[in-house]
């Protein structure tokens, strides 16, 4: 009998549940809104897409839990107008998940990650030797180490928050061979460590304790397995939109933060002037840097960040947008957003 | 946009659906725009005018996603520098489909290298050349998106593969000359038509473009009937009318009706050929009498008109269940089942010529022809032994894996999936959405691994791979509950 006739499969089936990341650049002025149409879409959580903010080059990040490929309501999410003129730009794609124990309880966990903490989206790409020597076993592998290393460090924490640190992993058809949503609850620094040792991990980490590291792939393990990452700051809309969206921790660790914007010239100044105001004079107009690049100017918020938990910060994001939108608005009603200013947090 | 959702609702795939609404909105986005909109007039003029959604068939969906999505990159084209937040267009902008790619070109040079051809000759494209399900050009194989995300539909490629098997083995040979000679013969020249006969020129000049369009045709739709079909003609039947199935418009259709019942013939002969042991290729070709060729006919149109049988639970909307039977009435009409008859004798007239180029004389050295007919006729038996070595699997639950999400460790070749798949197409049509997903996903990713561990001496490196997997515990063999006899 040959190997073909009992086929080998992987030790556990794909998840029948995928994941549709979609990540939108909205219009300024336009969050709340825009929040509140994706609400209307479905009276109850479970059959809506689940929006988060997010503090990248993009504004917000779409989950979709679904059962087919490009399911129905991401063609209603995208065919509402109410949804659809908030949005300036989007990208994306679909990811499948492995029925690992990481992923078990996928609903909930969403719906927990989108009700308090914040949490990392970080897109990752092997190496290629990675795929090439250990195919789609390196995803398992790679969940496998996650979970043991979630197990650990929860295991070292008080007992409040139950689990502290949680995590999904999807995988995409496309670029993206891992795609690892993290929520941290009350342990908000924990984030930036792990993202710091996934990003670092050699072939020697990911292996079980009890595998010989040099038996199975001698040349490489000790190199970085991924080639690549991308990592978005992400949390809930509605804490944001109620001024009470908190980095915790994470905030004390953060050395440099940056808003970027880009506005029209007429709007410069008056923008600038509003920062200014709604810092309460932290930030000065004239110290704002110009930007030769993509956008007009930067602010520093670094004082703001490190402020309770962030909190100063956040809320002086979501009320500038405001301000942006308000002032580039047309006049007429219903008011249309201008799609050209945008703003950007690094 | 309101009604957009509904108006797409089973009309193609999901992700054409999806993508087509995309390119709406990413319109409506531009026009919305005071910098955008002044490049985009032109599209929505077009769209206004073209796209009632409620007339449109499934490839008219795909074909006008790709014209606006193509014509929309090329006119705002050079906005990036200002907006690079302009919307991303269909799936290119949603994450990429780069496994998709390895995957599919894995599974094509699969069946090239079955025949010989290991050069890396075509690339796969997506949605390039509109209203087919495939077609092929001088440096790549085109398949429309809606059949890129559906394995069990790739069996499209080995069609064009066999294309490429044939030009490759007998792309040398002045084929023209021999077709043309024996197309002569079974056309007659105008002074040859009696006056006042009831054939009109155009049709004569029809007839014969219709044969050598068959007769191109014929190899690959041969290695779809034995490969995907295991030389069941009915399961064939269903493949080669599915367009006429799924359209709606009445004016379709006609001309591939008249292709079917040729084809369900010529290949019903080529499969009784095969059963009857070795040299079959050859045989299939020989002469065939009058008589046999008309009871061969009888039973084609007999055959094709069931196979336009819709069952009466099918969803189909009233205006394509008449379009349909209109169909059937046409092919059991006698003008009609007279047309095959003339078309399958001018397909077979043309075929002895080829024996004649492809026979070996006896007392004489071998000609390359012989030699190349005969390896292409090893290639397919190979292919279709090769198939026995997992006929097991079908008993023991192989619908049942897909559809649980299973992925092998180690992927048989495409014509065994080809074969395997559209085995089961049907019970995974009827199991519910998360099931129909998990049947993609798992067959995308069963052969992406095998592609991904590859290689060159691809048996050799994925045996590696395995070993490696099972001590790392990351496999598991499967456990038959059966044993098939």
């Amino acid at each position: 009998m040959s190997e073909l006739e009992t086929p080998y499969t992987f030790k556990i089936p794909l998840l029948n549940r995928a994941l549709h990341f979609d990540f939108l650049r909205l219009r300024c002025g336009t969050e709340e809104a825009f929040h509140q149409a994706v609400v209307a879409m479905h009276p109850a959580l479970e059959g809506r897409p689940l929006t988060f903010v997010a503090m990248s080059e993009w504004d917000a990040v779409v989950m979709l839990p679904a059962t087919e490929l490009y399911p129905e309501v991401l063609t209603r999410f995208y065919d509402n107008y109410d949804i659809d003129s908030k949005i300036a730009g989007t990208a994306g794609y679909f990811g499948y998940l492995w029925d690992h124990e990481l992923n078990k309880h996928l609903d909930s966990k969403l719906k927990g990650f989108q009700e308090c903490g914040i949490g990392l989206i970080i897109s990752l790409r092997f190496e290629d030797w990675v795929r090439r020597e250990l195919g789609l076993g390196a995803e398992i592998l790679f969940c496998d180490w996650l979970q043991r290393h979630l197990a650990q460090r929860n295991a070292a924490m008080p007992p409040e928050p139950r689990e502290p640190l949680s995590a999904l992993v999807a995988h995409t058809l496309g670029w993206n061979d891992i795609v690892c949503v993290l929520h941290a609850q009350a342990v908000e620094d924990e984030l930036l460590r792990l993202q710091s040792e996934m990003r670092l991990l050699t072939l020697r980490d990911l292996l079980p304790p009890d595998a010989d590291a040099a038996r199975f792939i001698n040349r490489y393990d000790q190199t970085p397995i991924f080639a690549a990452s991308y990592t978005h700051l992400i949390g809930g809309y509605e804490a944001l939109i109620r001024g009470n969206l908190a980095m915790g921790k994470l905030a004390e660790w953060v050395l440099n933060a940056r808003l970027l914007v880009r506005v029209a010239p007429a709007l410069e100044w008056r923008v600038r002037r509003e920062i200014e105001r709604l810092s309460g004079n932290e930030v000065l107009a004239a110290d704002m840097p110009t930007e030769m690049g993509h956008y007009t100017f930067s602010a520093d918020i670094t004082g703001l960040v490190k402020k309770h938990g962030g909190v100063p910060a956040m809320k002086l994001l979501s009320d500038i947008r405001s301000f942006i939108g308000q002032e580039s608005a047309t006049e007429t009603e219903p008011k249309v957003y201008d799609s050209y200013a945008e703003t950007t947090t690094a | 946009m309101e009604r957009l959702p509904d108006q797409l609702r089973g009309r193609g795939s999901p992700m054409t659906a999806h993508r087509f609404g995309s390119v709406l909105t990413t319109l409506l986005d531009h026009l919305s725009d005071p910098i955008r909109s002044s490049v985009v007039q032109h599209i929505k003029r077009f769209l206004m005018e073209t796209a009632n959604i409620s007339d449109l068939g499934r490839q008219d969906l795909e074909d006008l996603c790709q014209i606006a999505e193509y014509a929309m990159t090329q006119a705002t084209d050079g906005l990036a520098q200002f907006q690079h937040d302009a919307n991303a267009l269909g799936l290119t902008g949603r994450g990429g489909y780069s496994r998709l790619i390895t995957a599919i070109e894995n599974y094509v040079d699969d069946l090239l290298l079955s025949f010989g051809v290991d050069e890396k000759e075509v690339l796969i494209t997506f949605g390039l050349r509109l209203g087919h399900a495939g077609s092929m050009g001088r440096f790549h194989i085109d398949i429309p998106f809606n059949v890129l995300f559906v394995p069990s539909r790739w069996y499209i490629l080995i069609h064009e593969v066999g294309h490429i098997a044939w030009m490759r083995k007998f792309g040398w040979m002045p084929e023209s000359l021999a077709m043309f000679e024996a197309l002569e013969d079974e056309t007659p020249y105008e002074e040859e038509i009696p006056p006042g006969a009831p054939i009109p020129r155009t049709r004569l000049r029809a007839e014969f473009i219709r044969t050598r369009e068959i007769i191109r045709e014929l190899f690959p739709n041969l290695l779809v009937y034995l490969i995907t079909c295991g030389a069941d003609i009915k399961k064939f039947d269903r493949l080669s009318l599915r367009h006429i199935l799924s359209h709606s418009r009445p004016g379709h259709g006609t001309r591939e009706l008249l292709i079917a019942v040729v084809l369900n013939c010529v290949l019903t002969i080529a499969g009784d050929a095969r059963r009857n042991g070795k040299d079959w290729m050859a045989a299939f070709l020989r002469e065939w009498s009058e008589e046999e060729i008309n009871e061969r006919v009888k039973v084609s149109v007999s055959h094709v008109s069931m196979a336009l049988n819709l069952p009466p639970s099918d969803s189909l909307p009233q205006h394509v269940r008449n379009t349909i039977g209109n169909k059937q009435t046409l092919v059991t009409s006698p003008p009609f089942s007279n047309s095959v008859g003339e078309t399958v004798r001018s397909v077979l007239a043309v075929l002895q010529h080829l024996s004649k180029m492809f026979a070996k004389e006896e007392n004489k050295p071998e000609p390359l022809a012989y030699a190349l007919f005969t390896d292409l006729e090893q290639a397919v038996d190979t292919l279709i032994n090769e198939q026995d070595n997992v006929k097991n699997w079908k008993d023991n639950g192989f619908t049942d894996w897909l559809i649980g999400g299973d992925v092998l460790a180690v992927s048989p070749g495409a014509h065994v999936w080809a074969k395997l798949l559209h085995d089961s197409r049907d019970d995974i049509k009827v199991s519910s959405a998360p099931a129909f997903m998990m049947s993609q996903l798992s067959t995308i990713l069963s052969i992406f691994h095998r592609a991904a561990v590859s290689r060159g001496n691809r048996d050799k490196a994925a045996e590696q791979v395995l070993k490696r997997l099972l001590r790392l515990r990351l496999v598991k063999r499967k456990v038959f509950s059966t044993v098939a006899t």
